[in-house]
């Protein structure tokens, strides 16, 4: 699992949130750059992005993931006109949620 | 040939030196032998001078030849027939008329003489002209209304008038001077040029308010001149003392000021002719007409425009309003994440009931006392000393004295001024809980500076606490731990050192400065 989130301490509740749900945390960013070199490098089969990353959006990890054929769900503070054009099809969790929440969008985004 | 009685003929005689017209009488082959008084009174001619195709003298040469052929056709025809054309007078110069033939018959209808008259026609010519210039004059004015109530681009309007304005006074060249106004609501004048290129005025400077200009743009009424050379009010003004050098040739001078229902002179237009004496008090009712018309053109121009400058200010601070309310709701989300973080993180790792809700709250209240620091400047960053004093006040009270801090002023942004009181409150929990702050000497030290690298700044901080009960390193990473070592360190790009030495914890923080944006 790549968890891509700019606030802390969410990320480390989506990462204690994941762990309880039985997944393996491979990598955890929290800047668009750090985040674009772990979905290009690392080795892992999901990923959970938060979409605003300080100011810049993660649409090009999004874009990186779908070449690389690697599922994902967006997690964000935005509604659906926060998201890019091409991804409206996507899964998307809003913030805040709920462990039951991320288990059922991450089974959706394998299906 | 019938014959009238002698008194007759002299009654006819008499009738026929009344009439108004110059008549005359010709011979079936069209020879004429008899004028009346008016004739001879209109040429200036004799009555020997007239004797066979004496009339031919008082006509114009190069039309002649038509006259002729025409009149001779006529005879051969033998019916009535007319024509127009000039006839010299006895001052040389050749009149309009309408020349009628009429031939009069026998019983046999056999012409036995032909009946001339000719009626002069310049009045009913210059009136038909005059009509004919009123209708274009008209048409004009139609089609300058019509196109600029339509118009609301001021640059397009303007040359329009100007424009209508060369045609209606025949001028050589216009100008169109007009007061706006920029989105700043600075005033400045703007002109239109018609008749010659617009570059032909740019060297000069707009029209002041000379003895010449001034009663236009004081909106006092037209001014017209048949020869401004020779008019009084013209050179008496320095620098130029007369037109500028290489300025348009202007004798003939028209001008009238434009102004709106309120009163404020907008401008005014102005035009020239090389020749003297081309403008008449025609033309000025014109003028005014057409300054009158450009006028309200101008003002709905202006007002086309405000609207359509606060009509767009508008969509402008309503996208700005959405943009922001979309952010708040961003931010709220991500912060009730946060909220409901740090309530699981504390819930999964003290398995007390009451102490767990009390470091919930003592989180969540630090928390929102970092925001409120925030808030205070409109989330533009607050200072390092304001977040300090901020986070280690609910643990000072009559410890007063237990912590040592020092520090320059540095400025952070909302991001770093949270990360920093974040930590800050775990660092003091902990130290209360466990450490220098446990018993009641411990103290604690925090200090900062700020080092200039190329063109980065960093900032360094050490929490050193002495004092308090031997220190051993923790069995497991508690939440305050995490976050002040991987969560400091993540949200700032720098680098956190949590080391726990038997004489007191110390925490060294190395971060990057960013310059305050965003959040």
């Amino acid at each position: 699992m790549l968890v891509v989130e700019d606030e802390i301490m969410v990320a480390m509740y989506i990462e204690d949130l994941l762990v309880d749900l039985g997944f393996e945390v491979a990598g955890m960013a929290t800047s668009l750059d750090q985040a674009l070199r772990l979905a290009q490098e690392s080795d892992f089969d999901f990923a959970v992005l938060d979409i605003n990353l300080d100011g810049g959006l993660s649409f090009p990890v999004a874009d990186v993931l779908r070449q690389r054929d690697i599922p994902f769900i967006f997690a964000s503070g935005y509604g659906v006109a926060g998201v890019r054009e091409d991804y409206r099809d996507a899964v998307r969790i809003q913030k805040p949620f709920r462990a039951q929440d991320l288990e059922q969008a991450i089974a959706r985004a394998t299906k | 040939m019938p014959t009238l009685p002698v008194a007759e003929v002299d009654d006819f005689q008499a009738f026929a030196d009344h009439l108004p017209q110059l008549a005359w009488i010709a011979t079936p082959d069209g020879n004429a032998y008899w004028y009346n008084h008016q004739w001879y009174q209109y040429t200036g001619t004799t009555p020997e001078e007239m004797l066979g195709q004496g009339w031919q003298a008082v006509l114009n040469p190069a039309v002649l030849p038509d006259v002729i052929e025409r009149w001779f056709a006529a005879v051969a025809s033998g019916s009535a027939a007319e024509w127009v054309f000039p006839i010299k007078g006895a001052d040389g110069v050749f009149r309009p008329f309408l020349t009628r033939v009429q031939p009069q018959k026998d019983q046999q209808g056999r012409v036995i003489r032909w009946f001339g008259t000719n009626t002069e026609i310049s009045e009913q010519q210059r009136i038909a002209e005059l009509l004919s210039e009123e209708k274009r004059h008209l048409e004009t004015l139609n089609q300058t209304m019509a196109q600029v109530s339509a118009e609301l681009d001021l640059e397009k309007l303007t040359q329009t008038i100007t424009d209508a304005g060369v045609r209606l006074t025949g001028a050589r060249f216009g100008a169109l001077f007009y007061n706006t106004t920029d989105e700043r609501g600075d005033a400045f004048t703007l002109y239109t040029i018609s008749g010659v290129p617009k570059e032909s005025f740019s060297d000069f400077p707009n029209p002041r308010a000379t003895h010449v200009f001034a009663p236009t743009f004081r909106g006092e009424g037209p001014v017209r001149s048949d020869d401004i050379l020779a008019d009084p009010r013209y050179g008496q003004n320095p620098p130029y003392s007369g037109m500028p050098k290489g300025h348009l040739p202007v004798r003939s001078y028209l001008a009238v000021p434009v102004k709106s229902r309120s009163g404020e002179v907008m401008g005014g237009l102005f035009f020239g002719h090389p020749e003297p004496g081309k403008f008449t008090a025609r033309h000025e009712d014109l003028l005014v007409g057409i300054a009158g018309q450009a006028a309200i053109a101008i003002d709905n121009a202006r007002l086309f425009e405000a609207a359509q400058r606060e009509i767009a200010e508008r969509r402008e601070a309503e996208k700005h309003r959405e943009l922001l309310i979309n952010e708040l709701n961003h931010r709220v989300k991500n912060t009730l994440a946060t909220v409901q973080s740090i309530i699981a993180q504390t819930l999964r790792t003290n398995s007390l009931e009451a102490e767990a809700r009390s470091r919930v709250d003592a989180r969540l209240i630090a928390l929102s006392d970092a925001h409120n620091l925030l808030t205070e400047h409109n989330w533009e960053g607050t200072t390092l000393d304001r977040v300090v004093a901020m986070a280690l006040r609910p643990h000072q009270s009559d410890r007063e004295r237990r912590f040592e801090v020092h520090g320059p002023n540095v400025h952070l942004s909302p991001k770093t001024a949270l990360a920093i009181a974040m930590a800050l409150h775990e660092l003091a929990t902990n130290a209360i809980k466990y450490g220098a702050l446990s018993n009641d000497h411990g103290q604690v030290s925090l200090h900062w500076k700020v080092e200039q690298k190329n063109a980065e700044q960093r900032l360094h901080m050490l929490w050193s606490e002495r004092g308090g009960p031997p220190v051993s390193p923790p069995s497991r990473k508690g939440f305050g731990t995490r976050l002040i070592e991987r969560g400091l360190a993540a949200e700032l790009g720098g680098s956190v050192q949590l080391s726990y030495p038997a004489s007191g914890v110390t925490c060294v923080i190395d971060t990057p400065l960013p310059t305050v944006s965003g959040f």
